[in-house]
């Protein structure tokens, strides 16, 4: 779905206005221009008809309109809106990376984009705006995951934790935009901007359902701090990859992400290493709330 | 003596005025007539102790990430006792963690270096090897493969990934966790903890497999 496509199809229903109107102004002309002339019969008969056949084509098309703008809401136009909007925060996380927040112009953006600034204003407000919503993509491109797992089968949190982090690394790499995921999270986490505020916010939600499910795993509060540690030794270990990634490739040059069987290798790691990491918390807490009992 | 100490001073001078000029401007926007500025010192200093500004810019990079390997380099000390040694410098590497553990234009200088990497990246890159692989022979130990195999060197990453975390997503990590204070001794030595108890549990985990393989594929062969 391109630019171009999206615009023929606006066109198109212009088009059918347009039909409607010339047949109308054809009608209209012919009544006008031979009408009082030569008031013979065919002007008569034709003329009116054409007139009526046009009305009533540009009448339909009207109610045809107005009732699939109830139905859909005007799909088509959102559809747009919303092809726009990624497109311009894919420029813009490409700039805001390049540049950072503080360097970083709506009207080179926009200049990319190949739109007017004010577009972009109508849209996200402010740089600001734009900014926090690459941010939120960036991060929350990676958050999908997170549902999907605090949606699965509760009885067996291990392998919904496995699916887990399979999943989330698979798409840190695929839909978390990873030439501008990197530097515009160091970026954001050595000098924060209000921005992070708000992302932070958003991803409470996800933040509690991980520490839910990873709770499940070792049998405790989703606020106790060893679920916590837990969360953030699993999520450090899958960031280390995206985070660290121009140093990774310099320590570890067989290191390839594009690989899918290396990928597979490391999240199956990640899985290995995390739950035993998880169960053996477990089995400690059991071990000393046994201690404690007897 | 005293030149050597002067010059010392100088060089230490720079590196500090450097860290914070190139954190502010990046590594292209940056200008050796700032720096100089900053340091007090006038520009052929820069010449005589880095030869040029991406001498100055390595050296920045490598004295701010090197704070946090010397921990690496103590760790060789006591391969006999692996786990020891990780629980030792694990703590140690954390004990940086804390504000003020590291220059505070840090972060903002790796940002920099991970947006558009320069060639100061490599050379810095080669400065670590030593400890990477001193680090990488700890842990092979530890499950009972080379240093350089691959499931060595993903134990390696699954444990600098659980700390380099608390460092790199700080500021994220602080308004999830607002309870959390990193600068609070007590809260650092636990979080140290979990992650040697966490990562020996699961590297002992990876080492039972091999073992099971192992047996599994003598038992084969017999």
């Amino acid at each position: 779905m391109n630019l171009s496509q999206q615009r023929r199809r606006h066109v198109r229903r212009t088009d059918l206005v347009g039909v409607g109107g010339l047949i109308m102004l054809l009608g209209g002309a012919a009544l006008f221009a031979f009408g009082a002339d030569y008031p013979s019969w065919p002007v008569w008969l034709f003329a009116p008809l054409v007139w009526w056949s046009g009305s009533g084509l540009l009448i339909a098309w009207a109610i045809l309109r107005f009732l699939t703008s109830i139905v859909s809401s005007d799909t088509d136009d959102s559809k747009f809106k919303h092809w726009l909007r990624e497109k311009v925060i894919g420029i813009a996380g490409k700039v805001f990376a390049e540049v950072g927040f503080d360097e970083a112009t709506l009207r080179e953006i926009a200049e990319r984009a190949g739109i007017h600034v004010t577009a972009v204003n109508e849209h996200f407000g402010d740089k600001l705006g734009l900014y926090t919503e690459v941010l939120k993509s960036s991060i929350m491109a990676q958050q999908q995951p997170v549902q999907n797992a605090a949606s699965g089968n509760p009885a067996d949190p291990q392998s919904a934790l496995g699916v887990f982090i399979c999943d989330w690394f698979e798409r840190a790499r695929e839909g978390g935009r990873p030439d501008w995921f990197a530097p515009i999270m160091a970026r954001e986490m050595a000098r924060p901007t209000p921005a992070l505020d708000r992302v932070a916010e958003e991803m409470g939600a996800n933040y509690l359902r991980f520490r839910t499910l990873v709770g499940q795993v070792i049998g405790q509060d989703p606020n106790d701090q060893r679920t916590r540690m837990c969360v953030h030794s699993v999520v450090g270990q899958i960031l280390h990859y995206m985070q660290s990634r121009a140093m990774l490739a310099r320590l570890w040059p067989e290191l390839d992400l594009n690989n899918a069987q290396q990928r597979r290798a490391i999240a199956d790691h990640i899985v290995t290493f995390s739950l035993a990491g998880m169960q053996n918390i477990a089995v400690q807490e059991a071990k000393s709330t046994a201690g404690g009992q007897s | 003596m005293v030149m050597d100490q002067n010059s010392a001073a100088t060089r230490q001078k720079l590196i500090e005025a450097a860290g914070h000029v190139f954190s502010v401007r990046g590594f292209h926007d940056a200008t050796v007539r700032e720096i100089c500025l900053r340091a007090a010192t006038n520009v052929a200093a820069v010449n005589y102790h880095f030869g040029d500004k991406l001498g100055l810019y390595t050296e920045v990079l490598k004295y701010s990430l090197m704070a946090h390997q010397e921990p690496a380099q103590n760790g060789s000390v006591a391969l006999s006792d692996p786990q020891s040694a990780l629980r030792a410098l694990v703590g140690e590497w954390f004990e940086r963690a804390r504000e003020g553990g590291r220059p505070n234009w840090f972060p903002r200088i790796m940002a920099h270096e991970m947006a558009q990497p320069t060639p100061a990246l490599d050379r810095v890159a080669e400065a670590i090897r030593p400890n990477y692989l001193r680090f990488s022979t700890l842990v092979g130990k530890l499950i009972g493969r080379a240093p350089t195999d691959a499931q060595t060197r993903m134990c390696v990453h699954s444990i600098v990934g659980q700390i380099v975390h608390y460092m790199q997503s700080r500021a994220m990590i602080a308004r999830l966790w607002p309870e959390l204070d990193l600068n609070d001794a007590q809260q650092r030595r636990a979080i140290a903890d979990h992650i040697v108890s966490f990562s020996l549990a699961g590297m002992e985990k990876l080492a039972a497999k091999k073992r099971c393989a192992g047996h599994a594929r003598r038992g084969r062969t017999q």
